[in-house]
């Protein structure tokens, strides 16, 4: 994970969502099913968010600085977080990033 | 600040969020959210829905992204076409910007036609509403002085 995420920090592009997976929400419960892997990722509330942001426009720091902004919480622990769920969206191979 | 509007109201959401309200509820909110979120905003928290949380992330991004843009634009105006777009924006006519920066209406319709052109804009309307939609007055004003 340490070795993705320092991979993360240091891209250039913008992730997008693969266009293959599907969001279900159900209730309070949001999921993405992968039809290739056919296996199913919960995502909490901030994952979903980014998850929503991950439009192959927008840059990781704008997604960043949104919820800096956005929150009031300090630049460090919001770029861990965001670098951490982008990490684990890419291990599980739901993101394409646009260049 | 705690601010109580419908649902989905994005449009009150980002004001809010641009105003410093500490948290947002929708008028379905329960007595017992309500009560939550008035202890959170007194820790110093922030409170919103999180069906709304990517939406809202998207439109202040934008909304970045239409100010950083028009930061660039601005950029390419000298001091005195900024304080002429400054009163454009106030609504001024050539008459009254001439007289407020002390130049001939001819000079300040020359300085006009170059705000417009840098901008890529085709009136002074259109100016105007540049400076209000990208929300950039303060700076501008800034810029002027």
């Amino acid at each position: 994970l340490s070795e993705l995420e320092s991979d993360l920090s240091t891209r250039s592009g913008r992730p997008a969502r693969r266009a293959d997976v599907w969001l279900r929400q159900s209730g309070e419960e949001n999921a993405v099913y992968d039809p290739v892997t056919k296996s199913l990722h919960l995502l909490n509330d901030t994952a979903l968010a980014i998850w929503e942001l991950c439009d192959g426009k927008t840059r990781p720091d704008e997604m960043i600085d949104a919820i800096c902004e956005l929150s009031g919480m300090h630049l460090d622990v919001v770029t861990e977080d965001v670098e951490r769920i982008l990490a684990e969206f890419d291990d599980a191979g739901l993101l394409a990033w646009v260049t | 600040v705690l601010v109580l509007a419908g649902e989905g109201d994005e449009e009150t959401l980002v004001a809010a969020v641009e105003a410093r309200a500490n948290g947002y509820l929708t008028k379905t909110s329960s007595l017992a959210e309500l009560i939550q979120a008035t202890r959170a905003a007194y820790r110093g928290e922030t409170l919103i829905p999180a069906r709304m949380l990517g939406s809202l992330l998207a439109r202040l991004i934008e909304k970045r992204r239409q100010r950083d843009d028009a930061m660039r634009q601005m950029s390419r105006l000298t001091r005195r076409e900024r304080e002429i777009l400054v009163l454009l924006a106030q609504g001024a006519d050539n008459d009254v910007i001439a007289q407020s920066l002390v130049i001939s209406p001819r000079t300040a319709r020359t300085h006009i036609q170059n705000v417009l052109a840098k901008l890529e804009v085709h009136s002074r309307l259109e100016a105007a509403a540049f400076v209000i939609r990208s929300g950039i007055h303060e700076e501008l004003v800034g810029a002027g002085e």
